[in-house]
This record gives C-alpha cells, sequence and structure tokens, in this order.
C-alpha cells in the first residue's frame, strides 16, 4: 500500500550521546520538517502494547534510529516481528559527516548535540518525503506482530545474526528484506 | 547492610512530554544531586540484553520513574524479571506538587523543570535510606524472560508487582526489602540553588 505516513522510532537510550540526538532528530522531524506525516513511535509504550505505538509501526514504514551498536531501536522493532524500513546508525553517521559525538551533551538540546540531530533529522526527513511522495512507487507491507520471546538478551552489535542491511551510505542502512528506498532506483 | 549503588531507571519514553520529565529527574539524580552513588539506566538495552546494562539491574536496587498510566519503566522491569526496589509514580507527585507537566518534548517548561526535581528530590530520599540505613538489606537479582505484559496493555502491572504505596507517589514493590526515605536538606538546597531553569531552548548553552 501507499505510504500516508511513517513511524520514527528512535532506541530511547538515555546513557549514550547518540541515542540523545537520535531523540531530538526525532522531534526535529516530526515537530519541525514534517508535522502530521511523521509518528513518533515510543519504545517503552509499544514493548507495553500501547495499541496507538503499535498500530503506528503496523500501518507506517518505521525508520529505527539507533543510537550505538547495540542498536536498540532496532532491535525493540525485531523482537516484536517488526523490520524497519530504513536504520540510522547516528554514530557513525556523524563520524561521516565530521561531528565530535564526546561532545554531545546528554541532558540539554543544545550545542553539537543539536546540530547533528538536526543533520540526521534532515537526512531522515529526505527519505520520508520521497516515500510519502504523491506518486512514489514506494509501497508498504503491513507486517504482523510477533512475539520473539527466544530472542531476548542476544546480545551482538549491529543485529548481527539476526539482520542483513545494504549499505546506502555511512550510518544509513536497509534491511534486505525490505523494499528498495526511492532514492536507490534513482541511482541506478 | 546498605548498599553501594542504586539505579535509576526513567520510564524511557519519548512520545509523551511527561517521559522528558522522568528523563530530566534521572539525570538531577545521578549527575547533581548523587553523582557515583546512583548509576542511570535506559530501558531498551535491559530489554535487548547489553551485558553492561544488564549486570547494573541484576546488581543493585532499581528505582523505577513511571511517567504515566502505562507504567512502562515498571512493565519493562517486569519483561526481564527483575523486580523494583521501589517505584515513583509521576502523576501522584505530580497531584502532590501541582506542577504542570508541559508540552515541550526536546527539554520540559519550567513548570516541568519543577516537576523533574520533586521527582528527583523524592528519588534521592528513597536512594539516601538504601545506601545508608544499615537495616536495609538487598539481595541481588538474576534476569529471566518474562512475557506477561509483552505487547499487552491489559497487563495489570500494579497488581503483578504488588506495589503498595508508603509515601505520596512513592511505591513498594512486593518481595522486596522494606526502604525507608531519608530527607536531605541539602538535596534540595542544590536543586533550588544549583540547577538553573530555563525558560526557553536557546537559553540552554553547553
Amino acid at each position: 500500500m501507499a505510504v500516508r505516513r511513517i513511524a520514527l522510532h528512535a532506541c530511547g537510550g538515555i546513557t549514550r550521546p547518540g541515542s540523545t540526538v537520535a531523540r531530538l532528530a526525532v522531534y526535529f522531524v516530526a515537530e519541525e520538517l514534517l508535522p502530521e506525516k511523521a509518528l513518533v513511535s515510543c519504545a517503552p509504550a509499544f514493548l507495553r502494547g500501547v495499541e496507538e505505538d503499535v498500530l503506528m509501526v503496523q500501518k507506517s514504514p518505521s525508520i529505527a534510529l539507533d543510537g550505538c551498536e547495540w542498536s536498540c531501536g532496532t532491535n525493540l522493532l525485531y523482537l516484536a516481528g517488526i523490520t524497519p524500513a530504513v536504520r540510522i546508525l547516528v554514530p557513525e553517521y556523524a563520524e561521516a559527516q565530521g561531528y565530535d559525538l564526546s561532545r554531545v551533551n546528554l541532558r540539554y538540546p543544545s550545542g553539537v548535540g543539536r546540530e547533528l540531530a538536526w543533520a540526521v533529522a534532515e537526512r531522515v526527513a529526505d527519505i520520508g518525503r520521497e516515500m510519502l511522495a504523491r506518486g512514489s512507487d514506494y509501497r508498504f507491507e503491513r507486517p504482523e506482530v510477533v512475539r520473539r520471546q527466544d530472542e531476548w538478551f542476544r546480545p551482538a552489535p549491529n543485529m548481527e545474526g539476526a539482520m542483513e542491511f545494504v549499505r546506502l551510505e555511512p550510518g544509513v542502512y536497509r534491511p534486505v528484506e525490505m523494499p528498495p528506498l526511492p532514492e536507490e532506483s534513482k541511482e541506478t | 547492610m546498605s548498599v553501594d549503588k542504586v539505579t535509576i531507571f526513567p520510564c524511557g519514553g519519548i512520545g509523551d512530554p511527561v517521559s522528558s520529565v522522568t528523563r530530566l529527574a534521572g539525570y538531577l539524580l545521578a549527575e547533581d544531586l548523587l553523582p557515583g552513588r546512583v548509576q542511570l539506566v535506559s530501558i531498551p538495552p535491559v530489554v535487548t540484553g547489553v551485558p553492561h546494562e544488564l549486570r547494573l539491574v541484576q546488581e543493585y536496587p532499581v528505582i523505577v520513574l513511571d511517567g504515566c498510566s502505562h507504567r512502562c519503566g515498571s512493565n519493562a522491569l517486569n519483561l526481564v524479571g527483575i523486580r523494583p526496589a521501589a517505584r515513583l509514580l509521576t502523576p501522584r507527585i505530580r497531584s502532590e506538587t501541582k506542577h504542570a507537566i508541559g508540552r515541550r518534548r526536546p527539554y520540559p517548561e519550567v513548570s516541568g523543570q519543577k516537576l523533574a526535581k520533586a521527582l528527583a528530590e523524592k528519588a534521592a530520599a528513597v536512594a539516601l535510606g538504601m545506601l545508608e540505613d544499615e537495616s536495609y538489606a538487598f539481595e541481588p537479582q538474576r534476569v529471566h524472560p518474562n512475557p506477561e505484559g509483552l505487547l499487552d496493555d491489559g497487563f495489570d502491572i500494579e497488581r503483578g508487582l504488588g506495589y503498595e504505596e508508603v509515601q505520596a507517589g512513592c511505591f513498594h514493590c512486593s518481595g522486596m526489602c522494606a526502604f525507608k526515605l531519608k530527607d536531605d536538606p541539602e538535596m534540595r538546597r542544590r536543586l533550588e540553588e544549583e540547577v538553573a531553569e530555563f525558560e526557553r531552548l536557546e537559553d540552554i548553552e553547553c
């Protein structure tokens, strides 16, 4: 089906600078760059089974923003049987864009963290706009929720052994099982 | 025997502005009030099994800060079979203090910042009781997958964890050691005098 909204799924961490950046980037996209079109998926509420948060990632393609290599944004979706359309790995994207993640303040939305979050937000919004564009041939299949309890406590970074990705650029990945993004077909 | 460290586990949400309040309360407690004695823990890595975070919630008492009626902090901990040592329920603290949560998500408005301070002060009293009361006896726990509450908003987490309110907004979990709240005027002084409040996001410089 055609895409009407996108769901932004930040990792939800609070102890790593990449998580702060991921969270801020989600706010910038949802509140300023794609208001009404980008929904904020709440990781703990999703786990809790809050209907709004579960339907959000079932009815719209998800963009997962991972704050570190442990990939909790992507992994929490995976544990419920959901594969994101795109995965942003903030530390890798930051390095490629010339930002020093170690200068990000965990607590305050200011300084380098704010600047980097804007850069991430603009990249995410570009991907979202192309999915949402009138006439876009990007199609989204509604996934079923599956409880993968046997895969809890699987300590492998970057979803190793669970999900494979196409690397579109440093820090921007598409799971191989998900449809190519509009920008990929332009490139070919 | 008291403990040498306590962990704080804010609800970890992102969609509702109250989650910014609980998150800030966690930072206030771990960075400003009891640095080195309280450790912040994120919800997602506990559920996904990141070793460092798992070790923390197993070895030390966990104070959960639930932000709203969904009680995601408690639920997430329950999913991994860890019982909270204590739980603070933000809506109850909000009723007591009359500080509004506000609407802003990247960082709370001043009223939300005041509510975060109230939460942090209460959490500090709980943590100090665990850290300094010789009669507090905490037994380390072991994580185990506990599917109750996974993708099931109907699961009654209050009953599941047997919460009992010991003071307004502060709850004890059944099966865990009783704790005493230890109020310390120094905590309030620090919050009032040393932690700035920001009206506008643009005013924050760091």
